[in-house]
């Protein structure tokens, strides 16, 4: 009797185990809400308890920086062409983007780059999961790579020889108590030909290299 | 329940599913692939110790624990969140001497999961210690590295210790009788749910992904340096990419449903098999295609899986 009662209740653990990780592998929008609740509970807990989820302290920019949200991305590529000169694309400079400089200004599906707009649709629409799931941070980096593979290709097609680019991002912020917004410069990417019909990303975390390493960029 | 005439209701046949015995030799061969990966990875970057997780690098500078904040957070298990604000506290003399003795445990850990040394133990030490690891700088990590946690829990609740380990050495030396080639199915089932899930994840997230739907996808990440272990002129081969684009999109989501119809089950298994190999050769991301592969052994013939085996640990399904 107690041998079948284990087994049943193993049973019932298993099948639910299981039902749980066939639901969370279904997509994010019909995926149930209650499967994160596990993961908030442990979050409340641990804030309760006074434990810090990281350590939550944004040191740049902001006045009240745990209340500080990144609310909008901006990138910006600036190319030097095989004469020396350097074009800045920036299809817009966009409200979203405080900067005065130029930026490219991630427009819903599209990326609008100077002169004609060129649509990188599908290299962001592969981002839209992060994108909707406000996961800003890790989708521009993720977009910025699309945007690497996208200049990369048209190189290719288009035998086009570009001799370095470089891409920009930042992260404007908004403080939620006061409503200032900032921005910040998070990182850089970089790239040029290493070999023929090569073009070699290197991706810093470190928007300082720009002006370091890179001073050709700074002013077109 | 385990009766005869309770056999062929629902709740038999799952029962036999789930708690029948079926051979171990592929939790085993799990054992020994997934404890190697978690020590390979970590003994690789056993130079970069103190860029990526040490003083040398931005990894503990507030600047960066921010923006994981920020980004990843939701994606971190709160606890080992908590544990990396506890070690981000210290100073960092005392982090790198804590950061350093954490990573040897991890080495020691993995490579006794590994050879199957006290193999229970050492499973969950590895397997907390590499995602503890992965939460100190989830940047430097792909997502194998998250898929990798389930699936050894899964072997360390199973049987996996008890052939072609040092564990069971020392029990032939001990002068004791082998343990049983058997055990209860349930660990390898979880396995086989996990990876199907898996493959239903990825098939289905990017069913309406334009990106796949005009056969892209595979030029794209070919042409990131990221990813690409080769620089070629892709245009050429660019029909070819866009061919095996449209099969992967059909073979993965159908995969989640062709791995448990007996008659396609077989030839499912190796073409995914045949999918990792050919992404292994062409693209660098990290441990994926190895672990995928020995979560795919699952669904082969058992005396397939026998045949990759040195030792006896014998077929019995």
């Amino acid at each position: 009797m107690r041998g079948r009662l284990r087994r049943g209740l193993l049973l019932l653990v298993l099948v639910g185990y299981a039902a749980i990780v066939v639901l969370a592998a279904w997509r994010h929008e019909i995926r149930p809400g209650w499967l994160d609740a596990p993961g908030a509970v442990a979050r409340g807990l641990l804030a309760w308890a006074g434990i810090p989820p990281g350590v939550a302290v944004f040191t740049a920019d902001s006045a009240s920086a745990a209340e500080a949200k990144i609310v909008d991305l901006c990138l910006e590529v600036r190319v030097v062409e095989a004469d020396g000169r350097v074009v800045r694309l920036h299809p817009d400079a966009g409200e979203r983007c405080p900067a005065p400089q130029p930026r490219i200004w991630v427009k819903g599906e599209e990326i609008w780059l100077d002169r004609s707009a060129v649509s990188l649709r599908a290299a962001v629409a592969a981002r839209r999961q992060e994108l909707r799931r406000g996961q800003s941070a890790r989708a521009t980096r993720l977009l910025a790579e699309a945007l690497a593979a996208h200049f990369r290709a048209r190189a290719h097609a288009e035998g086009l020889a570009p001799e370095r680019y470089a891409l920009l991002w930042a992260e404007s912020r908004v403080d939620t108590n006061t409503g200032e917004r900032s921005e910040r410069d998070v990182a850089l990417m970089r790239w040029g030909p290493v070999g023929e019909g090569d073009l070699r990303v290197s991706w810093r975390p470190d928007a300082s290299l720009l002006e370091s390493h890179w001073p050709a960029l700074e002013t077109p | 329940m385990s009766d005869g005439s309770s056999s062929y209701t629902g709740q038999g046949v799952l029962e036999r599913w789930l708690l029948g015995p079926v051979s171990l030799q592929v939790m085993v061969l799990n054992r020994i692939v997934l404890g190697g990966v978690l020590f390979l990875h970590a003994a690789s970057r056993a130079f970069e110790l103190p860029r990526l997780y040490g003083e040398a690098g931005a990894t503990w500078s507030p600047a960066y624990r921010a923006w994981v904040d920020a980004v990843l957070a939701p994606d971190l298990a709160a606890p080992l969140l908590a544990l990396v604000a506890a070690l981000a506290e210290l100073s960092p003399e005392m982090r790198e001497v804590v950061v350093i003795g954490l990573y040897t445990v991890l080495l020691g850990s993995s490579l006794a999961f590994a050879s199957g040394l006290f193999t229970r133990g050492a499973g969950v030490v590895a397997v907390v210690l590499h995602m503890l690891f992965v939460t100190i700088h989830p940047f430097a990590h792909y997502g194998w590295a998250s898929l990798v946690s389930p699936l050894v829990l899964y072997v360390v609740l199973s049987r996996a210790g008890d052939h072609l380990s040092i564990d069971a050495w020392r029990r032939r030396r001990r002068g004791l009788a082998p343990l049983p080639a058997e055990a209860p199915a349930w660990p390898m089932r979880l396995l086989q749910i996990h990876i199907a899930a898996m493959y239903f994840h990825t098939g289905f997230a990017r069913i309406d992904d334009p990106l796949w739907l005009e056969g892209q996808a595979l030029f794209e990440a070919l042409a990131r340096t990221l990813f690409t272990r080769f620089t070629f002129e892709l245009h050429v081969w660019s029909p070819l990419l866009v061919l095996l684009t449209w099969a992967v999109f059909l073979l993965e989501p159908l995969a989640a449903i062709f791995l448990w119809v007996p008659r396609l089950r077989t030839l499912c298994a190796l073409a995914l098999i045949a999918m990792h190999v050919v992404l292994e050769i062409l693209t660098n991301v990290g441990w994926w295609n190895f672990i995928m592969i020995a979560g795919l052994l699952a669904f082969l013939p058992p005396p397939w899986v026998a045949r990759a085996l040195p030792g006896p640990v014998p077929a019995s399904r």
